[in-house]
């Protein structure tokens, strides 16, 4: 029962391919974000630990173009950060492209292009200076266990980058913890800046340099494409316009971190206390909330499904975040947990739908 | 007010797509002259339901499809047009106009819901419904085409009233100004918006929603209506219907009056200059490929589109002929975007809908509202759909399973 168009125009509307060419426009500005932060942040820590003579091969490749001593402008700031965004971009890249090409082989299916779109939000979810074999790693695992075994694009009930990137934090907890350069950065598992606000409050954020809109804007360390809370809701906008993704699911974590955070802070002090401005801007919570979590494969598939899983996943980031201060982040763990809780949320939602229509029909 | 150009036909048949779930008993022959009116097949379960020759003339085939079901019964037009004369003396009570409309075939023009098909005679709906509002793409204004013969309508709607005994419910678009009906059973309901808006499913749904069995509206198109008047002001059933020509192929939409069922070929020809066209009885969006033994205007469509025929378009990453394993292997899966909301029929959940009717789960889509649904409900989310499955024609396997349950239990 399928209308294949022999004539190209009548079912070719909302094709797959228009909805993965928007996932791509989307990612567009936060990828140039990522690029141009990345190497700017690379930069000004480099000039402020004067660190030299590292043996990262990063840093050898950036001296090597550049010389040593550099001035932060637009395009050292570029350079830079192409040297550590895009070695990571092109092994999630090919392996990604690999396993979807075994996988295509292997179920005697076409080819899909899109992994390109999972490879590049899992770069963004990487430490800069992360190894290689951790990133060829974590995008196999996703590629294999949340995509392929499944049978592809739009049959997973969860994220392939939500795991991947999981995997990596689970197998590798202290990779990169304390380097040198990027020592705001807790290893793979995000910013310290919440960290930092719980061991010394405000006080910490501003001596680490972080005002409200440095992180808004996302001029902080971070991982590679997470910081820039502007340049996802650029992206966000693009998918709520071309109704890829529901704003409804991006409000509700919204709602449902503010009201978490609110709670907490009139419960008590210590890191608690962080306002929920601040919670919307630190860590990945903007990035994930607005790509990963409205992933529409691996979300509530009905309307009252998704206000309810968006405040469900804002809440538990807040919880997450607050009583439990060895993960900073929270995001990606509950991200996970949401998913696989959608199907759930969506049965009773739907059991709802059908007793309704029976009481109307009296029974 | 675009200019209606009347248009007449040399072939004209009665299709057997349009009138889902029935079966059909032929009553003339290949061969048999036929006068327009004369009924030329019956419902082979419920024999009171007639089915009339659109024109007069000589029937010139009859194609059957898989199970000896009947495709479409054609009828060239002969040397001299003779239209069956009924008697509408009587047209005082409801059983009389019942009459009438089951003698002279207009009657196969009602459906009902749920299921969509022809209701039975010997029923009574809860709700009549009048549509006379079509949102479809490029559709006719019913607004212009019921000015043509306002008091054709009144009166039709007047008969309808009569014979059904129940409210009804003029459905209109809020703008459209409409020839007043005197019945105090007749109520105008108003609905704006873009398309969904204008099917009969949406109107049933806020009106006089369907439930499991209990309840069974009937509804009916404006031209039918219009044609009913007809038939009891003259006698005669009415020798044309108007609709719009138009589409991606053409460069303007035009409005042309031609018999029910008219050949689209000859329409068409005179119309379109470019030969590589694919042409559709109905709208772009519900309406039916018009080619072969089925290329005559269907019963309810008043409208037809013409596409132009283009290639398919070069996939957008050249690379993938390259990767390319198995060439029209790619089986795209539905992915639940917001866009199926909007194109979703009011009260109905459409991606867990989609995915029952995806496995065949009869139980579950009943459950989610699959009674109050037919094909042209679930057009815009087989639109929008990435996956391009028709949803229609699986919602229909599933209604014809739930009637089969249905009667069983009957």
């Amino acid at each position: 029962m399928r209308m294949y168009s022999t004539n190209g125009l009548l079912f070719n509307l909302n094709h797959i391919d228009r909805i993965q060419r928007l996932r791509l426009l989307a990612i567009a500005p936060v990828f140039i974000f990522a690029v141009l932060n990345t190497g700017y942040q690379y930069l000004i820590s480099q000039a402020l630990h004067n660190v030299t003579g590292t043996s990262d091969w990063r840093s050898r490749m950036i001296e090597n173009f550049l010389g040593e001593g550099l001035e932060p402008d637009i395009f050292s700031a570029l350079l830079a950060g192409l040297v550590h965004v895009l070695p990571v971009l092109i092994a999630a890249l090919l392996t990604a492209g690999i396993w979807e090409r075994v996988f295509a082989a292997g179920r005697g299916r076409q080819f899909d292009s899109g992994f390109i779109y999972l490879a590049v939000l899992f770069t963004f979810f990487m430490h800069p200076s992360v190894s290689l074999f951790h990133v060829v790693f974590g995008i196999s695992f996703g590629m294999v266990f949340a995509r392929g075994i499944f049978g592809g694009e739009g049959r997973s009930f969860l994220s392939p980058v939500l795991v991947g990137v999981a995997v990596v934090q689970i197998s590798f907890p202290a990779a990169l913890a304390d380097h040198p350069i990027w020592n705001n950065i807790a290893g793979y598992s995000g910013t310290t800046s919440l960290m930092t606000y719980h061991q010394e409050g405000f006080s910490g954020l501003t001596w680490s340099g972080i005002e409200w809109w440095d992180a808004f804007v996302g001029t902080t360390q971070g991982l590679i494409g997470t910081t820039s809370v502007a340049a996802a809701i650029l992206g966000g906008a693009i998918l709520v316009f071309a109704r890829v993704a529901s704003l409804r699911l991006m409000v509700g974590h919204i709602f449902g971190l503010v009201v978490a955070s609110i709670v907490f802070n009139t419960i008590a002090g210590g890191i608690m206390d962080l306002p929920w401005h601040w919670h919307l801007v630190l860590g990945s919570f903007a990035f994930g909330v607005i790509f990963l979590a409205t992933d529409p494969s691996s979300s509530c598939v009905t309307n009252s499904g998704r206000w309810t899983q968006g405040i469900i996943a804002g809440g538990l980031i807040v919880l997450l975040r607050v009583v439990n201060p060895s993960h900073p982040d929270g995001v990606i763990p509950v991200l996970l947990l949401v998913s696989m809780l959608s199907p759930l949320i969506d049965h009773i939602v739907i059991w709802f739908n059908i007793r309704q229509r029976t009481l109307r029909h009296g029974g | 007010m675009p200019e209606i150009k009347n248009k007449t036909v040399t072939k004209a048949a009665l299709l057997g797509r349009d009138y889902p779930g029935t079966r059909f008993e032929v009553l003339v022959q290949v061969g048999d002259p036929v006068s327009m009116g004369q009924p030329v097949m019956r419902d082979r379960r419920r024999p009171d339901i007639l089915f009339t020759a659109p024109i007069a003339g000589k029937v010139t085939a009859l194609s059957r499809g898989r199970k000896r079901s009947v495709v479409s019964l054609q009828i060239e037009v002969g040397s001299e047009p003779v239209a069956t004369v009924f008697d509408v003396q009587d047209s005082s009570d409801g059983d009389s106009i019942r009459d009438l409309m089951l003698r002279s075939g207009i009657w196969t023009a009602l459906r009902q819901r749920p299921f969509g098909t022809i209701p039975d005679p010997h029923d009574r709906p809860t709700a009549f419904l009048i549509t006379a509002i079509d949102t479809q793409p490029l559709a006719p204004d019913p607004e212009q085409v019921i000015a043509l013969q306002p008091e054709a309508f009144s009166k039709g709607a007047e008969m309808l009233a009569k014979m059904v005994d129940v409210p009804v419910y003029i459905c209109k678009s809020p703008d459209a100004d409409l020839p007043e009906v005197k019945s105090g059973q007749v109520s105008v309901a108003e609905f704006a918006g873009p398309h969904p808006a204008g099917l009969p499913g949406v109107h049933i749904h806020r009106l006089c929603p369907v439930g499991f069995g209990s309840n069974s509206p009937w509804h009916i198109g404006y031209q039918d209506v219009i044609s009913l008047g007809h038939l009891v002001n003259t006698g005669r059933a009415a020798p044309q219907k108007v609709v719009s020509i138009g589409g991606p192929a053409l460069h303007e939409t035009k409005m042309l009056s031609v018999s029910q069922g008219a050949s689209i070929e000859e329409i068409i020809n005179e119309e379109v200059e470019n030969e590589e066209v694919r042409v559709i009885s109905g709208s772009l969006l519900n309406g039916h490929n018009a080619s072969g033994d089925e290329s005559f205007l269907g019963q309810r469509h008043n409208q037809i589109t013409v596409l132009p025929i283009r290639n398919s378009p070069v996939s957008d990453w050249k690379l993938r002929s390259f990767f390319e394993i198995r060439p029209g292997s790619h089986i795209t899966p539905l992915i639940p975007t917001t866009d199926l909301d909007r194109a979703a029929p009011p009260g109905v959940l459409p991606v867990p809908m989609m995915r029952a009717l995806l496995v065949g789960d009869t139980e579950r889509a009943r459950d989610l509202g699959a009674l109050e649904l037919v094909e042209e409900d679930m057009a815009m989310l087989s639109f929008v759909c990435p996956s391009k499955t028709d949803y229609g024609a699986l919602l229909r396997d599933v209604l014809n399973q739930l009637q089969k349950e249905q009667s069983a239990v009957v």
